[in-house]
């Protein structure tokens, strides 16, 4: 329970924390100034957040919380989409609260030594020098740049103040920290700009800026000690410096962090919170399931892609995969014994090979009670070839379609294409989705529908496909998947979809040449000067 | 370790079983099943045991909490303290708990198999004289003295065929996955007409339950290691009805994990004698019918043996009264000795959904111990 003390102190450290750029004088900065104009500030997703605070304070430490959604998908993605939102008052509630719970965990007992990396002289008191030197060493952390002496200043000053009130040093120096995680320093990721040696009137990320940009498109969290000392060492800004960087990142764990998040946001697979099925038709779509099917699909693509450093075209041809034993049960194999994830290769006969026989993608697409070839089309065009499907016109009559007495899934979709408003759009979808019918709503196989045999036969883009095999096979093969790739990646790390198709052009060339490799495509986006430039609009910063 | 699989060519079919509980054919006719009522309840039989002029006594609105009381208290212990239905065999002499053999089934439908190979009920080397059900779809001969003698019990008869709260007891675990069972059919060329072998398996592995309450197909199960769990049967399909030969001894092994009681929390070994299975290979991969066998009657009551009191006050039941009927009425295996019979014999339900099975390395080591074995 907060004392009413306690809470005057809390909203005074926000509410200071808030306003903390204003009242820095340039004369106090540790480093560099920071440029006039700042070319975007993006709230932290919900990964970032987490994985933000795990690195910094311990994966023990539990942020708890919800986080107000990012529903904008302005181009594809939802990473581009944090730059168009705003934090509601709830969220703000949110951070607070998730603040309160993370400061806790940081002062209690079992982490203060390891966390905190001093004691003070006296328990019941103040101690700023203690205080100093774990906001000197945590802050910039969180912060993703240096502070300075009064930013630093500022929040002792909190914890001074907290602790003579609470007659506690760790009571004190907690309630300062939730300032901390409240400040948009730390919530908010802002694009700083700096001037372009050698190039009047020419801006670029400055170097922090760019630490961030680099670390959230690997890692998928803010940059580490070795990346902001690299940066405030100006490394950063040489082709040599920035490589080591990049090296160093792309040889750790953490890589696969940072593609997991990737392809959780092309594949659109954060969509899967809201998924239902019919339980009276798909009573085998347990919660096991559910969760077990997303992390099948981002293991397959680690493994492939990270690990096994494999063409990024065989995702869609691929045999090998993870299973648990319920995922087991609805694919319709064995498991040597029930004890969690372990690798499985679908045989040389199976149905199923690449990612989009997968039960993620499979009953990620479909309608709650049945299969949708159309559905499946749609998301394959525009998820994974990066083609726009118009939306259906507003006047389309599915009563006939529903009403239709055809067996299959295909007969229906031969009616209602006998519309010719609705053959446009359904000759581009619903082939790649008729292919994929031998696999129910939920993604189980089958050879027949109301009794009557399927045909998963189709001609996709003049190529003939015989079944779901084929079709990985088809997509596999076509230039748009990685292209598509390319220019998600690009616009997942910059936020923001490039137009610019000669650096696309190039991009494509090197990963081809790198015999589409994904390490190769991001160690060539995160080496580009292009991915580090400037939108072309700056914003004059308002509060300097 | 091997991978007994379900394919579409398949040799061996392989499933978990779902259910295995005794077989209560439901007739709703009760007074044609039960033409002189219930096996008395708790109170019922509390109330019979005492004279007529304390029994009006404490059916005195008034003296209810009294009688409460003593039938939940007095009247569940023995002398010496013993619990009625963990202990029920002490009460064997008790007169509080006579002999009802009025209170028995008298109808003459049932589920079950023959397992002596007479249809007249006359004794043989391995039964006694007893009278025989005919099945609901009139096959004679029918074995199941278990559902006689318990058939008029609350706890057992229910409101359906899914039986009493004894019964639906023994499927609550079986689907909070505490024990499962096994079957695998091996050399099935010819659904119509082959001679095929049946395995019988215990298992640890728990199963997912799907949203429908159901076991979700096609999920894994291994066996446990101990070879005295692994059970075959020879049997003949004939139009998709499997239909075993008796083996001398299946066992399997039962869990309760609760804690409190006698036997909860302990793994247990259940020895059915001259078992048979009677079993339809259903077109959707299920698999459904009835295992006819003989058991011991107080293994017939461990459910409440491990259920102890709370059995008698909260559900009612009066085990002294139900073991009492067992014994007078077990039908199988005389002792040679006295000539009475010291198995009863019953019928189990038996539902199996499609499963893949692992079998485990045998342990060379595992024997049957002497507590254990008949």
């Amino acid at each position: 329970m907060t004392k009413k003390g306690e809470f005057n102190l809390l909203a005074a450290a926000v509410m200071a924390a808030m306003l903390a750029v204003p009242l820095v004088s340039m004369a106090d900065l540790q480093q560099p100034p920071a440029s006039d104009h700042i070319d975007g500030m993006y709230r932290l997703t919900e990964g970032q957040y987490r994985n933000t605070i795990a690195d910094i304070f311990g994966p023990d430490i539990v942020t708890g919380g919800r986080f107000e959604p990012t529903s904008r998908r302005p181009h594809g993605l939802l990473a581009p989409g944090n730059y168009q939102i705003a934090v509601s008052p709830s969220g703000m509630e949110q951070f607070a609260a998730m603040a309160r719970k993370i400061a806790g965990q940081v002062i209690d007992e079992n982490h203060r030594t390891a966390l905190i990396g001093c004691k003070p002289a006296f328990a019941g008191r103040a101690d700023d020098r203690c205080a100093t030197r774990f906001f000197s060493r945590v802050t910039p952390l969180l912060y993703r740049r240096p502070l300075s002496k009064p930013e630093v200043q500022q929040l002792v000053s909190i914890a001074s103040a907290a602790s003579a009130t609470t007659h506690d040093f760790y009571a004190g120096l907690g309630l300062a920290l939730e300032a901390a995680l409240v400040s948009p320093s730390f919530l908010f990721q802002m694009d700083e700009l700096q001037a372009l040696p050698g190039h009047a009137g020419e801006w670029a990320l400055d170097q922090y800026a760019k630490a961030s940009r680099l670390s959230f498109f690997l890692w998928n969290t803010s940059p580490d000690e070795e990346l902001l000392e690299a940066a405030r060492k100006g490394k950063l800004q040489t082709s040599r410096g920035l490589e080591k960087q990049v090296d160093r990142m792309m040889g750790s764990v953490r890589l696969k962090v940072g593609v997991r998040s990737f392809f959780f946001d092309m594949l659109q697979m954060d969509k899967l919170a809201d998924l239902t099925k019919d339980s009276i038709v798909y009573p085998q779509f347990i919660s096991e399931v559910r969760s077990d099917m997303s992390e099948q699909l981002l293991r397959t693509l680690t493994a492939q892609l990270i690990e096994e450093k494999r063409d990024y075209r065989e995702i869609f041809t691929t045999r090998r995969t993870y299973m648990t034993d319920a995922l087991a049960a609805i694919y319709h194999v064995p498991v040597p014994v029930q004890v969690g994830w372990f690798p499985y290769e679908f045989p040389a006969d199976s149905a199923r090979a690449g990612i989009l026989t997968q039960i993620e993608f499979l009953a990620a697409f479909s309608h709650n009670g049945r299969s949708s070839p159309t559905i499946r089309g749609q998301g394959i065009r525009e998820l994974l070839l990066c083609q726009a499907v118009p939306d259906p016109p507003g006047n389309v009559d599915f009563t006939a379609f529903d009403a239709s007495h055809a067996k299959t899934v295909r007969d229906r979709l031969t009616e209602h294409r006998s519309n010719p408003a609705c053959a446009g759009c359904h000759k581009i979808m619903d082939p790649l989705g008729l292919t994929l019918e031998n696999f129910d709503g939920i993604g189980v196989f089958r050879v027949s529908e109301n009794g009557s045999p399927i045909d998963a036969s189709a001609s996709i883009d003049g190529k003939d496909v015989k079944d779901a095999v084929g079709l990985g096979k088809a997509i596999s093969e076509m230039p748009a998947a990685t292209s598509c790739l390319v220019s998600r990646l690009v616009e997942y790390g910059t936020r923001r979809p490039s137009t610019d198709k000669a650096w696309l052009a190039n991009l494509n060339s090197q990963f081809a040449g790198a015999g589409y490799r994904l390490s190769a495509i991001m160690k060539s986006i995160a080496m580009s000067d292009l991915f580090y430039a400037r939108y072309p609009r700056p914003l004059q910063k308002e509060t300097r | 370790m091997g991978l007994g699989g379900f394919r579409a060519t398949a040799e061996t079919r392989t499933y978990v079983v779902e259910r295995f509980t005794y077989a209560m054919y439901y007739d709703a006719d009760f007074q044609k099943v039960c033409p002189y009522g219930w096996l008395p309840n708790l109170e019922e039989a509390f109330l019979q045991s005492i004279g007529p002029d304390e029994r009006k006594r404490l059916m005195q609105p008034e003296n209810a909490p009294e009688r409460s009381k003593r039938f939940r208290g007095e009247f569940t212990e023995g002398n010496a303290g013993e619990d009625l239905c963990s202990n029920p065999k002490s009460f064997e002499s008790d007169p509080r708990y006579p002999l009802m053999l009025d209170r028995a089934v008298q109808s003459k439908v049932a589920y079950g198999l023959d397992l002596d190979g007479r249809t007249d009920g006359a004794a043989t080397a391995n039964s006694c004289q007893h009278e025989k059900f005919v099945s609901p779809n009139n096959q004679p001969g029918i074995d199941n003295q278990a559902f006689r003698a318990l058939g008029c019990a609350r706890t057992w008869r229910g409101g359906s065929d899914a039986g009493g709260d004894q019964v639906q007891f023994e499927q609550a675990h079986m689907k909070d996955g505490n024990y499962n069972y096994l079957i695998e059919i091996r050399g099935i060329t010819d659904l119509q007409n082959d001679e095929v072998e049946v395995g019988v398996y215990s298992t640890d592995d728990k199963p997912h339950m799907g949203l429908d309450g159901k076991f979700v197909p096609y999920q894994t199960f291994s066996t446990k290691k101990e070879m005295r769990f692994v059970n075959t049967l020879h049997g003949r399909i004939v139009k998709r009805v499997l239909t075993t030969d008796a083996v001398d001894s299946l066992r399997v092994e039962t869990k309760y994990p609760v804690s409190g009681g006698n036997g909860m929390g302990t793994a247990h070994e259940r020895v059915f004698r001259g078992a048979r299975f009677q079993l339809t290979l259903n077109g959707d991969g299920t698999l459904k019918g009835v295992m006819g066998a003989y058991e011991k009657p107080e293994e017939v009551m461990f459910v409440g043996r491990i259920g102890g009191k709370a059995l008698a006050t909260v559900d009612g039941a009066v085990c002294p009264l139900e073991n009492k009927l067992l014994e007078a009425l077990a039908d199988g295996y005389p002792d040679p000795k006295t000539g009475k019979c010291t198995h009863i014999s019953l019928a189990y339900a038996v539902e199996a959904t499609p499963a893949f099975i692992v079998h485990a390395e045998a342990a060379s080591t595992d024997k049957i111990s002497a507590a254990n074995s008949d």
